[in-house]
Order: C-alpha cells, then structure tokens, then sequence
C-alpha cells in the first residue's frame, strides 16, 4: 500500500484532541472568575493553537478554522484588546462544543460535516470588530494552516482522503460508534445542585471523554503481569501437584481393590464355613448340615467384618476418586483461563506491525532520491501484531538493513535495464507468524553480496587474515563483525562502520535471530526472527548441576546428542570444541567454558546435549549436561544491579520457584567470533549524534522524531522546557530543537536556562516555532538560540541546520 | 530531610536497620529497607562477581544478594541462618545478607553515625556494568 494511514493519525489526533478540548473546557468558565487570568489565558490560547495545528496535519480544515477562531478570540483577550464578557465566553463554549462533536463523530468513523465553521463567522467577526482589531489580521493567517500540511508531507500528502476511510477506523472506533449521541441539541438546564456553574453546562459537557481510549500507564501493564506471572507459577505448582495426588490415588485404588479381592476369597472361603476342629465344640451343630444352619465363629465374623470393611474403603475411594476427577477438571480450566488472561494481557502489548512498516514509506523515497534510484517498496503481513517492547526496538535495525537496501543492494537504473531487470528495484518488508515466532522478511532485487568482495575488504580492514580458508557462510558472517564496512569512507548514510553488527545485536537483545542469504546479481534478503511475545516465552530449560539456565527456542535450531566429532583439525584448541551436527563438523562450547567455571566431574558424557543455534548463518553449538523439558515461561529483565550480566537476556522463575537464567546465545558466543579481529579499525561516526525535541504537540515530536531517526540521529523528546531540564539532567544531547510555546516552561525560558548552565551552555539549540515574527525571532537570538526555523518548515531547510551543526554528514 | 520541615526547637530523630555481617555490624536508613526475610534457598548466578551470593525469587520478583563480606574485610561469616534485608533503591530492589536478626534504632538526626551505607552510592558503585568475565 506504501500510503500513510490516516486512520492510524486520526487516532493520535483523537487522543490528543482529548486533552485540549479538556483544557479549553475547564478552563473557559473560569476566566471570568479567576485571579491569575493571565497564565490562564495562556494555557487557553495554547491548547486552541495547537489542537488547530494538530486538526489541520490530519485535515480537519473545519475544526482547524474554528480552533483557528477561537485563538483569534482568545489572543484579543491575551493583548487587553476585549474585556472577558459573558457573550464571547458563551460564544467560546459553543465553539468548543461544536469542535467536541466534530471530534466525536470521527471517533465514530464519520467525517467532518462540511460548513459548520460558517455559523460562527458573523459572531467571530463581530468579536473581533469590538476589539477595535477588525481588518488587522493576526500573525498566523489560515493560509499557514494548509501551508502547515503542505510541510508535513509524510502524514498529509499522502493522506488518502477517500470515502473508505472512515471505514479503516479501528474496530474499537467503530464501536464507539453506538456510543450515546451528544447531547448539544438538549436544551441547556442548570442543574439545581450546580448553581454556581453559570454556563448553564452539565458535567459530560465540562468533562470531554470519548470512550476510544483509556491511557493505562505502561508499568500498570507491566504489575498485571507480574501478578499474571504469580499466578501462573502457582497454578503450574498445582497442576503438578494434582497430578502427583493423582498418582497416589490411582495407587491406593489399585491397593484397595486388590484388598478387596483378596478378602473377598477369604471371605469366601470362611465366612460360612467352620473348621474341622470347632465342630465338636457345640454339640448342638451336629444336629445340622452346614447347609441347613448359619454358623458364626471369630473366623466367621472377622471375614464378614472384614470384608464389609473393604467394601466402604473402596466406595470411599470411588468417591474421592470422582471427587478428584472434578477438582482436576476444575484445575484444568482455571489452566485455561489463566492463560487466556495472559494472552489477552499479552495481546494489551500488541501492536500491528504494519504501523512500524509505514515509517519506513518516507525515509525509503529520500533515501532513493538521495541515492537516484528507482525503488519500489512493498509491504505484506501488515496485521501481525508483535509486542510493544518488540515493535520498539526493531525500527532502528530495519531502518539501517533498508538503507542498505537503497544504497548498496539496489542498482542505478540504466545499469539494472542492462542486467535485464525492471528499471525499478523492490524492496519488500513482509511480516509473518510462525508458531510463536515472527518471521520479519526484508528482500531486494538488486545486486546482492559478492563474498569475493566481502573477504577483501575483511583482509583490507585487518578483521582476517589473507590466508584463512573461510566457507561461504563464514564469509557472510564476516559483514556482522564489529567495524566490517564494505562501502567507501565517503558514503553518505552507510557505511560508516557500525554496521551490521549493531543491527545483530540490537536484534538478540529482543531475543531475536538475523540470518541473511544472498545471490549475486539476484538480490538480498535478511531474515529475522523473533519470538511475538517477549513476556510469554516458549523456552528450553536445561542445567548444570544444580543451576538451571533456560533459552527461548526461537533462538534455537535444533538439541541433538552430544558426539564429538571425529575430525579435528579445526578445533581451534582453546575452549571450543567441534562436535558432529547431521553429518558435519561444528564449533561448539561448553556450558562449563562459558562461565569459566571449574568443569571438573563433568567430563564428557555420552548423554550430554548440544544446543544448536544459527548466529548469523554459523551453526553454533553449546554443551550442556541436560536438556530438562520445554516449557512456557514468563521472561523478566534482568535486575538492574545486574544488568552488565549481558550474557542473561532475562530471568525467569520455575514452577517450583527455581531462579532461572535465560542465556543470550549472541553473548554466549560473541568471544569466539571476535577471535577472528586483529586490530578494531576506527572509524569517525555521525551516527548516534543525540538530539532533543521539545514541542508540546505530540503529532510535531511524531513526525519530528520520524524524519530525525531516519537520518541516524537518536531522539528524546520533552512536553516542555521542565521536561526537557529533566532530559538534560539524565542524557547526553548534542542538539537541541524546541517549541517557543509550551505548557509549565516555555521555549525563552528553557533556552536562557541552558544558556545559563555551565554545562549544557554550549549545545546547540534550534528554534521551531510558528511564530513568524521579528520580535520573536530577535528574542530568541538574543536569548541565545542559534537558529530560528519558521513552521510550518520544510524538509531541507531543517536539514541544512542539522548539517550546520554537524548533525548530519555536509 | 530539609531543615525549614522541623519544627522549632524540636530535634529530629532518625531510624536506621542495624543487620550483621561477621563481626561487623552495619546501618541503613530505615526508610529504604522494605522487609526482612528468612532465607529459603539462593540461588547461584554464574558470571557475576563473587559479592553477588547469588538471588532469590520474592513474590515475582528476583532480588540479588550481597555479601558485604566480600566487599569488606571481614571475616569469612557462617551465614548460619541469614536473613535478607530487601533494599528499596532506584525502583529496583536488592538484598542484604544478615547473620543476625536485623533490628531497628533511633537517634538524633545530628548524631553521625558510623558505618552507614548510603545505597544510592552503594548501588551505583557496585551495580554490575560489563560481565566480569572474560580472556582480558
């Protein structure tokens, strides 16, 4: 599709628009009644400027102009031009309601009703003409609003304002479309408990709520979860327990039953019968046949007692067996609602990933344009839904494997029409499930790896020695070793010798694999692979000794028998040893070596186990003593007291309340595959130049965000100037770009707070404001800003600042 | 504590856990232990320096514990049925191991109080940054 989603916009506007509409309506009455009128206004006049800037990025022209009336009203007030009179309150309130209902029908999945701005314009005007200001139109006419989107053209050139639209609302959106009408058509009642409030409005007027979303702090999330993960320990120690009660059980029953018969032979025998030798005792029986008379002697009544006996054992034992029987259906389905509530948790965490995809829209046009290649870009699997934690931290390897793509992959166009192939190149990003991984695919047609090329430019760069024998799929593990680079020094946004190893390890830090497969002449393709949840875990639990480690299977290709491998001649005689996977020799290390711990009464045994993982297309093995079962596991992070512990991407808790450590195989290897550096090559890097955003509107921190880290730059950003102190205070920055107004520290005041530190005095800091004016703009200067970029801004002239100040490559 | 909070002519007190380690006894402020619990079983983590003792599961999370022992010179302590202190600092928590019942104390906030461990400083020093393993 390769178009930005509106609907996927629409949502951010909705949930910001929630919170202005908010500010205006509670802050509005009050203007009448309060003493700081001031900073109130200012609060006022910020929230309809921006939820104007915001509704326009997502053309809601409608809402745009009457949010654009409203701050007109509302900075007449701010210059002492108009008194605070009831009308214009009103006048303010029925505005805001009219904006409240266009804002209620698009979460409803409609669309603007065309023209309501129109019933306010006479008023507005007639406002505008008392405070003596008509004909003088303020510094940010309309037409800035459309050039506004014009300068977004990531999010509003390629809106696709088409019918369907509304229908690609989310399906929670759409239901919220039999929420109750609004009520503006009601006629206004003051109510008869509120009679201070003189506007006359109810409480759901004040309190805008439109029932799309519910903001649940992140780390609620994350405490549900924990409390999920309790529960699920518990409910796994039961489960084990039921099944050793039932075991028992089985056994007494067995026992019971054979007691049973037994005592019924005897019974059999005795109960009726008497012995020989008592016959003569009662005289009375020789009178009788043993037929014809019950007798009862000790043998007699014990058997029947006996027997009798047995028989309410065994019915108690059939009873507690049916007892047993429910309780353990009873466990069994609270084992399904648990994990239904885990999953349903889990899917709280879940995002498509099709809206990580459609970042990559823009960046893949400049990067073409930059490079003059034709590219076309195709998406698949865009509804996988992968974990939160996950969607994160997979932008940043994408971003660089798809530049790579564009600059190294794809060829120029005349040069792909001689090689036969279409003028345009494609790349592909598709997204797949399977089982419980996600397979995340990005594939181009253009010239491929030459590992000829890859293995003299190892040599060149001091990582291998020009002698060494190296596989095909050593050779392409060569490109993710730390500082392997195959582009010239003067490449614009490659090669810059990060690389391919930053990518690896950005990706096994989410638990993930990176395998690549290449043909020259025919195209690229990385796969990566990586679990869909990283809180449920399917994993491998193993030990040694008494120490319990586990690792998701997503990173494991297969657990064989240990067999040590008959040829060994590239044992390379330090702590790896080759051991025999399906026919071939490979590489691999024992558990014992990993921590250096000492492997004494753990010799080689026939029945040890060898993890198999794949790193970077290597099959790599790890020793282990025994492969103990394989299990679903809540994986935590690793306590921060121990987080320099790289080796354990997690920790997780048995059943039986075991630590458990869950082993980076990554990490676990990463010494042997450094054993082929000779000398780390240095190379000078732009990349991970930091930069702080500072704007109250977060479509701006959005869109800002997405144009910077596509250029390579890592991004925090701040609300406002106390945020952003705060910011400071906990990273290194190296520039700044911030907002003239914002909520609690506006834009002056953050930039002469730098100015006056001593130790953040020198970073640069741009200044990006819709204030156009001289006055503003001289403030700023002198204040210490070092440059002043009007919004709506374009691409380039950010650019250009951003290479003035060495953020980006001249 | 700020001292425009105390009232006029009113000393401030202090509480602090007093736990032991060998012949040593040390002080936390009371505010930042969380609980004290008897000690089931610790379990070994591979890899971390020897203060790290190892860790233990505690109601979903998993706390390591230290052994001050190993970070000063004391002797080597039985740890004969030790108990942990759990530490509240920097939304994380993490273990003390105690020989003894840890027990709580009150002193005048202008008292200067002798082996105290500031556990911000304690945690940012001896908080684990790169694995302490390897060939070099």
């Amino acid at each position: 599709m390769g178009k930005i989603d509106r609907s996927e916009l629409l949502e951010y506007f909705l949930a910001e628009a929630e919170d202005y509409l908010n500010v205006l309506s509670h802050g509005i009455p009050e203007l009448a009644v309060t003493t700081d009128r001031n900073t109130l206004l200012e609060e006022l006049f910020r929230a309809a400027h921006t939820l104007k800037g915001a509704a326009s990025i997502v053309r809601l022209t409608v809402t745009s102009q009457i949010a654009h009336s409203m701050e007109d009203i509302l900075e007449t007030f701010k210059n002492g031009q108009l008194e605070v009179e009831k009308d214009v309150v009103d006048l303010l309130l029925t505005m805001l309601d009219a904006i409240a209902h266009i804002v209620r029908d698009i979460s409803a999945g409609k669309e603007e009703r065309e023209g309501v701005e129109k019933q306010f314009t006479e008023r507005v005007a007639e406002v505008l003409a008392r405070a003596k200001v008509l004909g003088k139109e303020s510094e940010f006419g309309l037409e800035d609003d459309y050039k506004m989107a014009e300068a977004f053209p990531a999010i509003a050139a390629e809106i696709e304002v088409s019918a369907e639209q509304p229908a690609a609302l989310t399906e929670t959106v759409k239901q919220q479309a039999r929420l109750p009408e609004h009520k503006d058509t009601a006629v206004p009642v003051v109510p008869e408990d509120k009679p201070e409030d003189q506007t006359g409005r109810r409480k759901d007027d004040i309190e805008y709520f439109f029932g799309n979303f519910v903001r649940i702090d992140l780390k609620k999330i994350e405490e549900m979860f924990n409390l999920i993960s309790e529960v699920t320990i518990m409910k796994n120690s039961m489960l084990k327990k039921t099944k050793e009660a039932g075991e028992v059980s089985e056994a007494v029953l067995f026992a019971g039953k054979k007691l049973l018969e037994e005592v019924n032979t005897f019974a059999e025998r005795h109960a009726y019968t008497i012995t020989d030798n008592v016959k003569y005792i009662d005289p009375l029986f020789s009178d009788f046949g043993e037929l014809e008379f019950d007798r009862y002697d000790e043998q007699n009544l014990f058997s029947r007692k006996l027997q009798e006996m047995t028989e309410d054992i065994t019915e108690a034992l059939k009873e507690l067996m049916s007892f047993y029987g429910g309780f353990q259906e009873d466990i069994k389905s609270l084992d399904k609602i648990v994990r239904f509530l885990r999953s349903d948790l889990s899917d709280s965490r879940m995002i498509d990933i099709g809206r990580l995809f459609q970042r990559f829209v823009r960046p893949i046009k400049d990067l073409a344009r930059e490079y003059d290649r034709r590219v076309d870009f195709q998406i698949s699997g865009q509804s996988t839904k992968i974990d939160r934690v996950i969607f994160e931290n997979l932008f940043d390897p994408l971003m660089h494997m798809i530049r790579n793509c564009v600059s190294h992959g794809i060829e120029k166009g005349d040069e792909r029409i001689r090689r036969g192939k279409r003028k345009e190149g494609v790349i592909s990003l598709s997204a797949r499930r399977e089982g419980i991984n996600i397979i995340i695919e990005i594939r181009d047609d253009g010239a491929g790896i030459d590992t000829k090329k890859v293995f003299n430019a190892a040599v060149k760069q001091g990582l291998i020695k020009p002698e060494e024998k190296l596989s095909r799929e050593e050779i392409l593990a060569l490109i993710f070793l730390p500082g392997f680079s195959t582009a010239d020094a003067t490449d614009m946004t490659s090669g810059r010798g990060v690389g391919m190893n930053a990518v690896r390890s950005q990706i096994s830090n989410i638990n993930g694999m990176l395998e690549i497969s290449t043909e020259v002449g025919k195209g690229t393709a990385f796969l990566i692979r990586v679990p869909s949840s990283l809180a449920i875990t399917n994993v491998i639990v193993f030990n040694y000794g008494e120490i319990e480690f586990v690792m998701p299977t997503s990173l494991i290709e297969e657990v064989v028998q240990y067999e040590p491998a008959e040829n060994k001649s590239r044992d390379r005689g330090d702590t790896m040893t080759m051991v025999n996977y399906r026919g071939t020799a490979i590489q691999a290390k024992k558990l014992s070596d990993v921590f250096y711990i000492n492997g004494n009464g753990h010799a080689d045994k026939k029945d040890n186990f060898v993890i198999v993982c794949s790193i970077s297309n290597k099959k790599i093995g790890l020793i282990v003593d025994n492969v103990l079962i394989q299990e679903e596991a809540i994986i935590k992070p690793v306590n921060k007291f121990l987080e320099g512990l790289s080796i354990y991407s997690g920790i997780t808790i048995s059943g039986e309340g075991k630590v458990r450590l869950v082993l980076n195989p990554l990490k676990v290897f990463e010494g042997e595959t450094r054993t082929f550096m000779i000398a780390p090559p240095e190379a000078e890097s732009l990349e991970g130049r930091r930069v702080l955003i500072v704007d109250d509107s977060l479509s701006v921190r959005k869109y800002l965000s997405a144009f910077l880290t596509t250029r390579n730059l890592k991004v925090y950003s701040a609300s406002n100037g106390g945020e952003a102190l705060k910011m400071l205070e906990e990273n290194e920055v190296d520039l700044i770009i911030t907002d003239l107004e914002m909520p609690i520290m506006h834009g002056y005041e953050l930039v002469s707070r730098i100015r006056a530190s001593s130790k953040w005095k020198g970073i640069p800091i741009i200044v990006l404001t819709s204030r156009s004016t001289g006055k503003h703009k001289e403030k700023a200067l002198e204040l210490g800003a070092d440059d002043y970029i009007i919004k709506p801004f374009d691409e380039t002239g950010l650019m250009e600042s951003l290479k003035k100040f060495s953020m980006l490559p001249v | 504590m700020k001292k425009e909070d105390m009232h006029d002519g009113m000393k401030g007190e202090k509480t602090y856990c007093v736990f032991g380690v060998g012949e040593r006894e040390f002080l936390l402020p009371a505010e930042d232990v969380r609980e004290v619990v008897d000690i089931a079983r610790i379990f070994p983590i591979p890899g971390a320096p020897d203060y790290v003792y190892g860790a233990l599961p505690l109601r979903g999370k998993i706390i390591p514990a230290v052994d001050l022992s190993k970070i000063y010179p004391i002797e080597k302590p039985s740890y004969a049925s030790p108990k942990l202190l759990i530490i509240d600092v920097e939304n994380e928590n993490i273990g003390f191991l105690s020989e003894t019942s840890p027990f709580f104390v009150t002193f005048d906030d202008d008292i200067v109080v002798d082996d105290l461990i500031d556990i911000k400083s304690f945690f940012d020093t001896y908080r684990i940054k790169t694995m302490g393993y390897g060939k070099n």
